[in-house]
Protein backbone atom coordinates (compact mmCIF):
# COMPACT_ATOMS: atom_id res chain seq x y z
CA UNK A 1 0.00 0.00 0.00
CA UNK A 2 1.35 3.47 -0.76
CA UNK A 3 1.78 5.08 2.40
CA UNK A 4 1.78 9.16 1.09
CA UNK A 5 -1.74 11.24 2.01
CA UNK A 6 -2.62 13.03 -0.45
CA UNK A 7 -3.50 16.03 1.70
CA UNK A 8 -3.91 18.59 -1.12
CA UNK A 9 -6.76 16.39 -2.66
CA UNK A 10 -8.46 15.75 0.61
CA UNK A 11 -8.81 20.05 1.24
CA UNK A 12 -9.74 20.22 -2.42
CA UNK A 13 -12.45 18.07 -1.52
CA UNK A 14 -13.39 19.08 1.41
CA UNK A 15 -13.10 22.76 -0.21
CA UNK A 16 -15.30 21.79 -2.94
CA UNK A 17 -18.35 20.91 -0.93
CA UNK A 18 -18.15 23.55 1.56
CA UNK A 19 -16.29 26.39 -0.01
CA UNK A 20 -16.66 28.66 3.13
CA UNK A 21 -15.04 26.16 5.68
CA UNK A 22 -11.50 26.45 6.39
CA UNK A 23 -9.33 23.32 8.10
CA UNK A 24 -6.75 24.36 10.66
CA UNK A 25 -3.99 22.50 11.73
CA UNK A 26 -3.39 18.97 10.74
CA UNK A 27 -6.95 18.01 10.08
CA UNK A 28 -6.77 16.62 7.07
CA UNK A 29 -4.44 13.84 8.43
CA UNK A 30 -7.38 13.35 10.43
CA UNK A 31 -9.75 13.29 8.12
CA UNK A 32 -7.58 11.11 5.71
CA UNK A 33 -7.30 7.74 9.32
CA UNK A 34 -10.98 8.76 8.78
CA UNK A 35 -11.29 7.76 5.73
CA UNK A 36 -9.46 4.75 6.25
CA UNK A 37 -11.08 3.42 9.21
CA UNK A 38 -14.05 3.78 6.84
CA UNK A 39 -12.55 2.10 3.95
CA UNK A 40 -11.64 -0.83 6.56
CA UNK A 41 -15.14 -1.29 7.56
CA UNK A 42 -16.68 -1.12 4.37
CA UNK A 43 -14.08 -3.75 2.90
CA UNK A 44 -15.06 -6.16 5.89
CA UNK A 45 -19.01 -5.54 5.28
CA UNK A 46 -18.82 -6.76 1.78
CA UNK A 47 -16.68 -9.46 2.12
CA UNK A 48 -19.21 -10.62 5.24
CA UNK A 49 -21.90 -10.09 2.58
CA UNK A 50 -20.07 -12.04 -0.05
CA UNK A 51 -19.27 -15.18 2.45
CA UNK A 52 -23.14 -15.07 3.17
CA UNK A 53 -23.84 -15.57 -0.52
CA UNK A 54 -21.61 -18.12 -0.51
CA UNK A 55 -19.89 -16.30 -3.48
CA UNK A 56 -16.13 -16.18 -3.37
CA UNK A 57 -15.64 -12.64 -5.19
CA UNK A 58 -17.20 -9.47 -3.60
CA UNK A 59 -19.24 -8.73 -6.64
CA UNK A 60 -20.86 -5.25 -7.51
CA UNK A 61 -24.27 -5.47 -5.34
CA UNK A 62 -22.74 -6.90 -2.33
CA UNK A 63 -20.73 -3.60 -2.31
CA UNK A 64 -23.74 -1.53 -3.05
CA UNK A 65 -25.46 -3.19 -0.10
CA UNK A 66 -22.74 -2.84 2.38
CA UNK A 67 -22.27 0.89 1.38
CA UNK A 68 -25.79 1.61 2.27
CA UNK A 69 -25.19 0.25 5.72
CA UNK A 70 -21.98 1.67 6.31
CA UNK A 71 -22.55 4.83 5.30
CA UNK A 72 -25.38 5.18 7.60
CA UNK A 73 -23.34 3.86 10.20
CA UNK A 74 -20.49 6.34 9.50
CA UNK A 75 -22.78 9.46 10.04
CA UNK A 76 -21.34 12.07 12.69
CA UNK B 1 -28.40 3.90 44.61
CA UNK B 2 -29.77 0.29 43.31
CA UNK B 3 -33.47 0.91 44.34
CA UNK B 4 -33.18 4.53 42.29
CA UNK B 5 -32.35 2.75 38.94
CA UNK B 6 -35.14 0.27 39.84
CA UNK B 7 -37.87 3.16 40.65
CA UNK B 8 -35.94 4.62 36.84
CA UNK B 9 -36.72 1.02 35.08
CA UNK B 10 -40.09 0.90 36.35
CA UNK B 11 -41.19 4.44 35.46
CA UNK B 12 -39.56 3.85 32.15
CA UNK B 13 -41.54 0.58 31.41
CA UNK B 14 -44.69 2.12 32.72
CA UNK B 15 -44.31 5.04 29.88
CA UNK B 16 -43.08 2.45 27.14
CA UNK B 17 -46.33 0.04 28.04
CA UNK B 18 -48.87 3.10 27.75
CA UNK B 19 -47.06 4.30 24.40
CA UNK B 20 -47.60 0.72 23.05
CA UNK B 21 -51.28 0.57 23.89
CA UNK B 22 -51.90 3.71 21.93
CA UNK B 23 -49.89 2.33 18.92
CA UNK B 24 -51.32 -0.70 19.43
CA UNK B 25 -54.90 0.72 19.17
CA UNK B 26 -53.56 2.72 16.51
CA UNK B 27 -52.79 0.11 14.53
CA UNK B 28 -55.54 -2.88 15.79
CA UNK B 29 -52.45 -5.11 16.95
CA UNK B 30 -51.20 -6.14 20.26
CA UNK B 31 -47.57 -6.16 22.10
CA UNK B 32 -46.68 -9.09 23.70
CA UNK B 33 -45.47 -8.44 27.36
CA UNK B 34 -41.75 -9.44 26.51
CA UNK B 35 -41.40 -7.16 23.58
CA UNK B 36 -42.79 -4.49 25.65
CA UNK B 37 -40.22 -5.06 28.04
CA UNK B 38 -37.45 -5.30 25.24
CA UNK B 39 -38.69 -2.06 23.85
CA UNK B 40 -38.08 -0.50 27.83
CA UNK B 41 -34.41 -1.99 27.84
CA UNK B 42 -33.39 -0.76 24.32
CA UNK B 43 -34.76 2.65 25.32
CA UNK B 44 -33.11 3.08 28.27
CA UNK B 45 -29.84 1.87 26.79
CA UNK B 46 -30.11 4.48 24.21
CA UNK B 47 -30.67 7.41 26.85
CA UNK B 48 -27.40 6.35 28.63
CA UNK B 49 -25.79 7.01 24.96
CA UNK B 50 -27.96 10.28 24.65
CA UNK B 51 -26.49 11.76 27.73
CA UNK B 52 -23.43 10.62 27.06
CA UNK B 53 -23.55 12.48 23.53
CA UNK B 54 -25.65 15.87 24.96
CA UNK B 55 -22.65 15.92 27.74
CA UNK B 56 -20.09 15.76 25.27
CA UNK B 57 -21.95 18.64 22.97
CA UNK B 58 -22.28 20.80 25.86
CA UNK B 59 -18.65 20.26 26.53
CA UNK B 60 -17.73 21.13 22.75
CA UNK B 61 -19.85 24.45 23.26
CA UNK B 62 -17.13 25.51 26.97
CA UNK B 63 -20.79 25.13 28.56
CA UNK B 64 -22.19 23.34 31.70
CA UNK B 65 -25.30 23.38 30.79
CA UNK B 66 -27.18 21.47 28.23
CA UNK B 67 -29.58 23.48 25.92
CA UNK B 68 -32.19 23.14 22.64
CA UNK B 69 -28.99 23.49 20.22
CA UNK B 70 -27.32 20.18 22.13
CA UNK B 71 -30.49 18.13 21.39
CA UNK B 72 -31.03 19.22 17.87
CA UNK B 73 -27.60 18.15 17.01
CA UNK B 74 -28.23 14.78 18.63
CA UNK B 75 -31.09 14.38 16.37
CA UNK B 76 -29.38 14.94 13.07
CA UNK B 77 -28.30 11.86 12.02
CA UNK B 78 -32.38 11.14 10.80
CA UNK B 79 -33.63 14.11 8.46
CA UNK B 80 -37.43 13.53 9.57
CA UNK B 81 -36.41 13.17 13.05
CA UNK B 82 -34.38 16.65 13.03
CA UNK B 83 -37.55 18.02 11.61
CA UNK B 84 -39.90 17.11 13.86
CA UNK B 85 -37.10 18.02 16.85
CA UNK B 86 -36.75 21.83 15.11
CA UNK B 87 -40.49 22.22 15.29
CA UNK B 88 -40.85 21.27 18.54
CA UNK B 89 -38.07 23.90 19.55
CA UNK B 90 -39.46 26.64 17.64
CA UNK B 91 -42.69 25.79 19.12
CA UNK B 92 -41.46 25.63 22.90
CA UNK B 93 -39.48 29.33 22.19
CA UNK B 94 -42.71 30.77 21.00
CA UNK B 95 -44.48 29.61 23.69
CA UNK B 96 -42.02 31.04 26.39
CA UNK B 97 -41.83 34.04 24.13
CA UNK B 98 -45.90 34.82 24.59
CA UNK B 99 -45.48 33.73 28.33
CA UNK B 100 -42.82 36.64 29.13
CA UNK B 101 -45.02 38.79 27.53
CA UNK B 102 -47.60 38.29 29.41
CA UNK B 103 -45.84 38.65 32.94
CA UNK B 104 -44.60 41.98 31.44
CA UNK B 105 -48.09 42.82 30.66
CA UNK B 106 -49.19 42.24 33.79
CA UNK B 107 -46.16 43.44 35.64
CA UNK B 108 -47.01 46.67 33.80
CA UNK B 109 -50.04 46.36 34.81
CA UNK B 110 -49.51 46.15 38.66
CA UNK B 111 -47.53 49.42 38.56
CA UNK B 112 -49.23 51.72 36.52
CA UNK B 113 -52.35 51.63 39.54
CA UNK B 114 -55.23 49.83 39.30
CA UNK B 115 -57.56 52.80 38.98
CA UNK B 116 -56.08 53.63 35.44
CA UNK B 117 -56.35 49.93 33.95
CA UNK B 118 -60.05 48.40 35.36
CA UNK B 119 -60.50 47.54 32.41
CA UNK B 120 -57.42 45.11 31.85
CA UNK B 121 -57.75 43.77 34.79
CA UNK B 122 -59.83 40.77 34.15
CA UNK B 123 -57.34 39.68 31.70
CA UNK B 124 -54.43 39.67 33.78
CA UNK B 125 -56.48 37.80 36.27
CA UNK B 126 -57.32 35.16 33.74
CA UNK B 127 -53.35 34.81 32.78
CA UNK B 128 -52.62 34.19 36.07
CA UNK B 129 -55.11 31.42 36.10
CA UNK B 130 -53.84 29.90 32.99
CA UNK B 131 -49.67 30.63 34.04
CA UNK B 132 -51.45 28.75 37.29
CA UNK B 133 -52.58 25.19 35.34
Amino acid sequence: MKRTVPRSTLKNLVKKHKPQLRLGGNTDLLVHLNFLLFLFRLAEEARTKAMEEKSKIIKYEHVVSSAKIILKKSRG
Amino acid sequence: MEAEAQRLKAAFHYTVACLCQEVAEDKNIQFSKQSIAAISEISLRQCEIFAKDLEMFAKHGKRGTINVEDVKLLARRSNSLLKYVTQKSDKLSLNNLEQKEKRKKKSAAKKGGRNLNELEEPAAIENQDSNMA
